[in-house]
């Protein structure tokens, strides 16, 4: 299997340029975890990756698909409960044996809930995932034996292999890479082939692909399943991100937080959604100086996004660079310099 | 029994203030099939404008329930005319997020202007009085609420179906293109429509507010009831609105005085979901392509 | 090859979040001025609490600075301006706040901020419940001293070398109105107030929104009953605990009124809950204005502004079935009265036309708190040494706003000096439509049980 096959490398080509962007952003994360050494700047990179491992899958669902869930935060809470519970609450689990738990018994319950939900569509759709993402949270915050109700669940432990504990922000970020990584593969495997072909099938017209005989109620129950799993795993990470976790980190806002990465970065394609991230994040190192306004600044960007630019940040880049490609005529100066340089080899 | 009864009565009074919430949005959505989450926070503003005018003005209720429901249905041509008419023909996931974007302005906006602590009263006709049967009570302001719903919805449904304006703005919910053909100006409808989801929001919330005290966050659970309502009675209907309206806040104050305190959040989201299953029109919605 | 025009866009946009994240300042270690920073909800629903406390604390900073601290240490620490008096070195105090939005990530974000990038070397905050054990398991250690003065939580000193509370917690408040509730006839007639007060009552309720602040008052309700040995009957899971968002308080009201209590203790601090709750219980059969019911509130409650807007919304509270406690002594005496006379002004002055709104009793005790802890560090004699400052401010007492002589609560197993604020609980009447002190006050009683004492707190 090969990433890109050679002919099809070029400049106008959406997937040579994905398929850089993956690698300069990853490469990007892997050189700022070498040289960040500040503590902070590594935590926010912590948490950005927990939250990419959740937004990339759900990107399929959401822009590939064309399926808005409103109730993701759900599916985390459900993750990060089961590392809580299994390792705290209940039991003495080791990290590594609670991580597995979570995604099975996240994408079980995605499994179990695609059924119901999938006789849904559009807005219907929507608010159906919203409800169920409101009923998770109210059982975190109800079933006070199981989960601790408000008291949350705190001592949540960082993994370890051997002696290597994973305790430091600097190390905690390996576990993160890694499995950011097996996200971002998967979900490119997914997406190429005929699972994306069905995919935007679907998202074209849902009647038509069943009409031509496309299964696809099997693929969107693929699709939901499989982001729910990597929502259960990035929770698991993000309960031993921050040690403790009560209901108040799985509402409804933070639901609304997957969507808006998704939106802003980009949809539809699985860089997207993992700028999205970034830049909110980058965005609120900022956006802390506006103090109590950022609220607003942020609805605000959501709008502006949404009107202007329809394809967010990424389909805002790739549109800049086609301008600039077709208009300025950087591309012949550039085209020439390594069309030399491709002769020369 | 009792107990039931009463029950019974309070839910359905807070039934119908939510069925009003949920029938800006169901109007807007029927006509102009866009779906505001901004909504809930007209609801707050619609609170905050019927506090300032009747109260720090010291004006009567109804003045202020009025300027509530003029100056909400203005913002709400503003919002139209500033977004959403941009996002008419955009995947649902945009129209959401745009209004989800303005839920956030508009209510920061609100929590940095009025602040949190303070008590917001608005006197109310009907405060110092309640009907009784036995042990049942109805509060004179509870009755007063319920009054003005019906009349509402009896004009809502008047103008709908009985004027000219109404038969334009279902054409326009019927199909667009055809409704222009005909020679309907489709800026005007949605300036109308808009104007009245916006002003049946401000209503919601001047009565709310008058009940229950005015304050920044009392948008959020009537957005998420009225998002319920809306499916639970078709999505469009007027009349569905007002009768989901009823069932969930009744269903919601048994679930709370029978079941549990904290366990009456779950009532709207297991009825939806239930509905969802059994009848995904609504009760009072037709089978929808979209649906 | 030709691919290159992917990298070098994708090496821009790369290059501007690097800059993003890597532009912060790169403090030098030289600890030439003393660092000392906080977390705080400045927007977002709970944001009002999060307002005056961040201008408090930030007031006493400037204060110290100044060389006006208005509040004196016992015994007696120099106040002269420039910074914290060390040695024969002047150490300026460095402020720095940040938002959390509500938001238990962020505030841990901020955490880490303050702790890697601003080298803080004490946190004040933040205020919620799992941001504050996770700030718990992140700061102690590191040995990072933790302040709260409105968290009113368990969780910031059981078991914590580094934590401190300076305010009284959910728990403490409610052994309180336990103790009040328990009053002997004759105690209760020798400072003016009925003896058959408590007659004839047996059934206790508990209504308040569902948070960690009203489920830990709960529990300490329940631990007060059990306390006096049968004489009242309440359990926790009767308490009746409404979501966040409620608008419509009359199922929950019912709920309340169906358990039929004698004695109902309301854990609301936000006024439109209070007043829509009270509203609702004169309608349904719980009456405090003719005696049904005995309202019990906490000092929210029995603020006199409280009682202002209550009274505008026709609710009488002077009936003498409402009590409540408050943690500021309120038989001021000559020197606390001028303290606050002189900090009020400097106080409204400041933030009087911003959204912080005016002093009320919530500022001061924050206010107090920051300078207590800043003469605490200039008392350790080395703002470099974080157990040494812990060790001296422990011990250092405070005649503040809140009135004479604060301490630190010393516990009675092992004699060491906790973290919690050693608070007394005063009960307060309200009578002709003003709040008045009874003259009874708890302290020593209070502090009792695993939620406020001991080396960990309960699962």
């Amino acid at each position: 299997m090969t990433l890109l096959p050679a002919h099809r490398i070029s400049l106008r080509d959406r997937r040579t340029r994905a398929v850089i962007g993956w690698l300069v952003l990853l490469a990007f994360l892997g050189i700022l975890w070498a040289v960040v050494d500040n503590n902070y700047h590594l935590r926010l990179l912590v948490g950005a990756g927990t939250a990419m491992i959740a937004v990339i899958p759900f990107g399929l669902l959401m822009g590939h698909m064309g399926y808005l869930a409103m109730g993701q935060g759900g599916f985390v809470g459900v993750g990060a409960y089961v590392v809580g519970v299994l390792t705290v609450q209940q039991f003495e689990f080791d990290f590594w044996a609670a991580l597995p738990c979570a995604i099975i018994i996240t994408s079980a319950l995605a499994y179990l809930l695609s059924y119901p939900l999938f006789r849904l569509r559009g807005y219907h759709f929507a608010i159906g995932t919203l409800a169920v993402g409101q009923l998770l949270y109210i059982m975190f915050d109800s079933w006070e034996w199981f989960t601790g109700g408000p008291h949350g669940t705190a001592g949540i432990p960082r993994p370890a292999l051997g002696d290597y504990a994973f305790v430091t922000n600097q190390r905690f970020l390996i576990v993160v890479l890694f499995f950011l990584v097996i996200a971002a593969f998967a979900s490119w495997w997914l997406a190429r082939g005929h699972v994306g072909r069905a995919l935007s099938a679907i998202r074209q017209d849902e009647d038509l692909a069943a009409a031509r005989g496309l299964d696809v109620f099997r693929y969107k129950q693929l699709v939901f399943v499989f982001a729910a799993g990597f929502a259960g795993l990035s929770g698991a990470l993000y309960a031993s991100m921050q040690i403790a976790i009560d209901p108040s980190s799985f509402t409804i806002w933070s639901s609304f937080q997957y969507v808006i990465y998704v939106i802003i970065g980009g949809s539809g394609t699985l860089l997207g959604p993992a700028i999205g991230v970034v830049f909110l994040v980058v965005l609120d190192q900022f956006i802390q100086d506006f103090g109590k306004w950022n609220q607003i600044v942020l609805g605000g960007l959501i709008v502006v996004t949404v009107l202007f630019f329809r394809g967010g940040l990424w389909g805002g880049a790739n549109l800049l660079w086609h301008f600039a490609l077709e208009s300025v005529g950087i591309r012949q100066i550039v085209a020439q310099a390594l069309g030399a340089a491709t002769r020369g080899k | 029994m009792t107990a039931f009864a009463q029950q019974l009565i309070y839910g359905a009074s807070y039934g119908m203030n939510l069925a009003v919430a949920a029938a800006g949005l169901a109007l807007i959505f029927g006509v102009y099939r866009v779906i505001n989450l901004a909504h809930g926070q007209l609801i707050m503003l619609g609170g905050f404008v019927a506090y300032v005018v009747a109260t720090q003005l010291g004006t009567h209720f109804f003045v202020g329930f009025f300027a509530a429901m003029i100056v909400m249905g203005l913002l709400s041509i503003v919002l139209e005319n500033a977004v959403f008419r941009f996002l008419q023909r955009r995947p649902l996931t945009d129209q959401l997020l745009a209004s989800l974007g303005l839920y956030m302005v508009l209510g920061t906006t609100a929590l940095r202007i009025w602040g949190d602590f303070e008590a917001r009263p608005i006197a109310m006709p009907g405060e110092d009085w309640a009907l009784t049967a036995g042990e049942i009570r109805i509060d004179g302001a509870r009755l007063v609420t319920i009054a003005i719903t019906l009349v509402l919805f009896a004009s809502l449904y008047f103008v709908v179906y009985r004027t000219h304006l109404g038969r334009t703005m279902r054409a326009t919910a019927q199909g667009e293109e055809t409704a222009a053909l005909m020679g309907i100006k489709k800026r005007r409808v949605a300036a109308i429509v808009f104007f009245l989801g916006g002003a049946l929001g401000g209503a919601a919330g001047a009565m709310l507010g008058a009940l229950f005290n005015v304050r920044p966050d009392m948008g959020f659970q009537p957005l998420l009831m009225a998002l319920v309502i809306i499916i639970f009675g078709g999505m469009g209907s007027i009349a569905g609105s007002i009768v989901a309206g009823l069932i969930l806040g009744i269903l919601y104050n048994l679930t709370v005085f029978y079941v549990g305190s904290k366990l009456g959040d779950l009532v709207p989201f297991l009825v939806l979901l239930a509905i969802l299953m059994i009848r995904p029109q609504g009760l009072f919605g037709l089978p929808d392509r979209n649906a | 090859m030709a691919s290159s025009f992917g990298v070098i866009r994708a090496g821009l946009l790369g290059a501007a979040l690097c800059a993003g994240l890597v532009a912060g300042p790169q403090l030098a270690k030289a600890e030439d001025t003393f660092k000392f920073g906080g977390v705080f909800t400045l927007s977002g629903p709970a944001s009002f609490l999060g307002l005056f406390e961040e201008a408090a604390v930030r007031l006493a900073v400037e204060q110290f600075m100044k060389g006006d601290c208005i509040v004196e240490a016992v015994p007696p620490q120099p106040c002269e301006g420039g910074g914290l008096k060390i040695g024969d070195k002047v150490i300026p105090i460095e402020w720095t706040a940040y938002d959390d939005v509500s938001e238990d990530k962020k505030s841990i974000d901020a955490v880490i901020r303050l702790v890697e990038q601003d080298e803080a070397r004490a946190i004040w905050g933040p205020r919620m419940n799992s941001a504050l054990l996770s700030a718990a398991s992140i700061l102690d250690p590191q040995g990072i001293i933790s302040i709260c003065a409105i968290c009113s939580s368990p969780a910031m000193t059981v078991g914590r070398k580094y934590g401190h509370d300076i305010t009284d917690t959910g728990v403490i408040e409610k052994h309180g109105m336990g103790e009040f509730i328990h009053e002997t006839p004759e105690r209760l007639a020798e400072h003016g107030i009925d003896p058959a007060l408590f007659d004839g009552r047996k059934k206790l309720g508990f209504i308040g929104r569902n948070e960690l602040y009203t489920v830990h008052g709960s529990i300490g309700w329940q631990e007060a009953v059990e306390k006096g040995g049968g004489r009242y009957e309440y359990q926790h899971d009767w308490a009746v605990l409404y979501p966040f968002g409620t608008t419509d308080f009359a199922p929950h009201v019912a709920k309340l009124a169906e358990q039929d209590p004698d004695i109902v203790l309301m854990d609301a601090y936000i006024f439109p809950d209070m007043l829509a709750i009270m509203n609702e219980m004169k309608k349904q059969g719980l009456n405090y204005e003719t005696g049904e019911i005995i309202l019990l509130g906490n000092d929210v409650l029995m603020l006199q502004i409280f009682v202002d807007v209550a009274k505008d919304q026709g609710i009488n509270m002077s009936s003498g079935y409402v009590w409540g406690w408050q943690e500021h002594n309120p038989a001021q005496d000559e020197a606390t009265l001028a303290r606050v006379e002189k900090y009020v002004p400097i106080y409204n002055a400041k933030y009087g036309d911003t959204e912080v709104g005016n002093s009320s009793p919530f500022d001061r005790g924050a206010y107090d708190a920051a300078i207590w802890f800043l003469y605490g560090v200039q008392a350790s004699g080395d703002h470099t040494d974080n157990d040494k400052i812990v060790e001296a401010w422990r011990n250092l007492k405070i005649n503040g706003l809140r009135g004479p002589t604060n301490e630190f609560f010393t516990r009675p197993d092992t004699g060491e000096k906790t973290g919690q604020l050693f608070a007394t609980e005063y009960i307060i009447g309200v009578a002709d439509e003003k709040v008045f002190y009874t003259g009874i006050s708890y302290r020593d009683e209070l502090f009792y049980g695993p939620y406020v004492y001991g080396d960990k707190l309960p699962k």
